[in-house]
């Protein structure tokens, strides 16, 4: 018995390894590619701006790898960081401090989280359509929060957690690596973290075998929405103001990242390092398409066919041309 | 039992929030962006028209003029609407409101209640141009004149932007500045895009080219960068093309709106470029207008092309007057337009009185 446990851990981490190798190489490819394509890819400058501009959905990323390693699903993120920059906006402009305005945007995007929890939690609605309505819902709110307007910020402070430096290095960017880094943490060495893949791996099992699924799912809403908080924060202070339409099309980035770095929309399966790569190969191939000239409608089509050719990769090393459905 | 009674409060519970949403949904209160480049000309410069004299001699201090705005849910449709209450409350005429939300079959159903309403001239703000010609028809079986606005309707005269015009004009305010600060010589000319508004929208950056050419401004390329409305988007792009081309000191921006112009200047901001770049956008709003009363005009997002949407009400009841009085009015009208930027700010918007503040 015991051997054929190990046997499986085995060829799951095998699995992980597999398809960590897969999205490295992908990302490597594409370095490499853009480095000979164009002269200023390859430059430290470059490498800090694509972690800049990457650090708003690598954030997200973070929670929602949890969220799909635990078998959920979030497509509110977008909603959320939306509400989050304009309860930002709104705040500062009353004159608040920087670090007020933070508070304030925490809590909103974890009064968001809270509320996908409440109903997926208490309710037991599918999550899916909880927030596919709480999508819809939070995004009415961004814009009722303002009657529609974009609201300018003039906080430097506050800008500087989007805009500046420090030791070189962009402070948005710092942000980014310390969320991975702790979620990385979590997800290895905390019983929160091993009980995420637990009940993504087996609800019911995880249930029978004493933890509170319930619980740890609204944690894992909480989680993401003070993750929303995050992003949402660096993208209000990266673009100087709450914007009710922002980050429209984050839900999908943030999952195609995911699913790039080898997450199972299923559950049980996936990592934080795996998402981490799943996010640059995404930013690098925006960034350097961009630098090549190539055209927003070519990028599109361009980052969708890497998806589907990284997964299908993943898929045929998995064995799925061998089985029958 | 305690489980069941806990089930029905909850559900009484989620009735009343549901009601107590729908209360607040009909107080009109929307939520979504204006789609400030919906307002497509679609009108050809054509030898102007004149529409068909009014039937019957109409008293005009007794008017009733019918308006479909385009919708209420951003600052585009607010000032619209406000403008014509503002307008029409001078001249005493009654306004009867309808918001065509943006959709289609509701600017057919608004059309059908304005007619029933009796009113003696209609404005139309309609998106969508394949009901054009049914609304055309219930305001002509009325016996009802139209202004079409922003969006031309088959065979009733147009008021609002001319895209080319527009992006002329920028392009001419900004050859003035480009010879006066940058010895008329660019190293690159970036236009913001906005493909999926239709190419129509293009020419309000596309046409800024050949006022530069005319003024003799010279540059090495003019580069298009896809801006999707979307400021975080264009911003990324626009800091992208700042690396690719980390010798260009003399660029010159322009957008279709605020929100793409406001990502560029961000890009150059915290690239630590923004001297590299001078921005020309179209569209003002407070993206523009707040940020340039506080650097006191020191930035590098230098000027905006404002049509001066508060203005649109009293200019099309000139027009509708001008109809009453005289029997027809030309088929094209294009609104007003001015560059604002820190020279001519506080007159033009100033920071006590911006016709956004009251919305």
């Amino acid at each position: 018995m015991n051997k054929k446990m190990l046997y499986r851990r085995g060829l799951e981490k095998l699995g992980d390894a597999s398809s960590l190798l897969t999205v490295a190489s992908a990302l490597l490819v594409l370095i490499v590619f853009f480095a000979v394509g164009t002269p200023y890819f390859l430059s430290g400058k470059n490498f800090l701006n694509i972690g800049l501009y990457a650090a708003i959905v690598g954030c997200i990323s973070c929670s929602v790898t949890f969220i799909n390693i635990s078998g959920m699903i979030d497509l509110s993120v977008g909603s959320q960081i939306a509400v989050v920059g304009m309860v930002a906006a709104i705040i500062s402009r009353m004159g608040a401090p920087w670090y007020l305005v933070c508070l304030a945007s925490l809590a909103s995007g974890v009064l968001c989280g809270f509320i996908n929890g409440f109903f997926i939690t208490v309710f037991k609605l599918n999550a899916f359509i909880t927030t596919i309505a709480t999508m819809q819902t939070l995004r009415g709110f961004a814009f009722l929060l303002s009657d529609g307007q974009s609201l300018p910020i003039s906080d430097g402070a506050f800008k500087f957690i989007g805009r500046g430096y420090l030791l070189g290095i962009p402070v948005s960017l710092l942000i980014m690596i310390a969320s991975y880094l702790v979620f990385h943490v979590i997800s290895k060495y905390t019983v929160f973290g091993r009980n995420v893949y637990l009940i993504g791996g087996n609800a019911q099992a995880s249930y029978l075998a004493g933890i509170k699924v319930n619980r740890m799912r609204m944690n894992l809403y909480l989680l993401n929405g003070f993750m929303a908080g995050v992003a949402g924060i660096l993208l209000a202070a990266q673009t100087g103001s709450g914007m009710p339409n922002a980050a429209a099309t984050y839900n999908m980035t943030a999952l195609s990242a995911v699913i790039l770095g080898g997450v199972a929309l299923t559950g049980g399966k996936g990592t934080i390092f795996g998402t981490f790569l799943g996010c640059m190969v995404l930013s690098v191939l925006q960034n350097g398409m961009t630098m090549m000239s190539v055209g927003t409608y070519w990028q599109d089509i361009i980052i969708g066919f890497v998806l589907i050719f990284s997964v299908s990769v993943d898929a045929v090393k998995g064995g799925s041309l061998k089985r029958k459905l | 039992m305690k489980n069941r009674k806990m089930k029905k409060m909850l559900s009484m519970m989620l009735a009343l929030i549901l009601l107590f949403t729908l209360a607040g949904c009909s107080s009109g209160k929307e939520a979504e962006d204006v789609p400030e480049a919906a307002p497509e000309t679609g009108a050809e410069a054509e030898t102007p028209k004149e529409q068909e004299p009014a039937g019957e001699a109409k008293d005009l201090s007794s008017l009733t003029i019918g308006l479909a705005n385009i919708n209420e849910r951003g600052v585009f449709g607010k000032l619209v609407k406000q403008g014509f209450e503002e307008a029409c409350e001078k001249r005493g005429w009654k306004l009867e409101y309808a918001d065509n939300n943006s959709d289609g079959q509701t600017a057919v159903s608004n059309a059908e209640t304005l007619a029933l309403r009796g009113v003696d001239f209609v404005v139309d703000l309609n998106v969508d141009q394949s009901v054009g010609q049914t609304i055309m028809d219930i305001f002509n079986d009325a016996g009802i004149p139209v202004l079409a606005v922003d969006i031309a309707l088959p065979g009733a005269p147009f008021f609002g932007i001319d895209s080319a015009e527009l992006g002329y004009y920028n392009g001419e305010f900004a050859a003035g500045y480009i010879k006066e600060n940058m010895e008329g010589s660019l190293d690159y000319v970036l236009l913001i895009t906005q493909i999926a508004s239709g190419d129509e929208v293009q020419k309000r950056v596309r046409s800024c080219v050949d006022a530069l050419d005319d003024a003799g401004v010279t540059y090495q390329e003019v580069v298009e960068l896809e801006g999707e409305n979307d400021t975080a988007k264009a911003q990324t792009r626009v800091n992208d093309f700042l690396t690719a081309h980390p010798d260009a000191e003399k660029i010159a921006v322009f957008t279709i709106n605020e929100n793409t112009a406001q990502g560029a200047y961000a890009a150059a901001v915290t690239a630590g470029r923004e001297w590299d770049i001078r921005i020309f956008s179209a569209n003002c709003g407070s993206q523009f207008v707040e940020p340039m009363y506080e650097s006191e005009g020191n930035q590098s997002w230098v000027s905006t092309i404002s049509n001066y949407t508060e203005l649109y009400g009293e200019q099309c009841c000139q027009l509708i007057e001008q109809y009453f009085e005289e029997g027809a009015i030309p088929e094209k009208n294009t609104c007003q337009m001015g560059a604002i930027t820190w020279d001519n700010i506080k007159e033009t918007y100033p920071l006590e009185d911006l016709p956004w503040a009251g919305l």
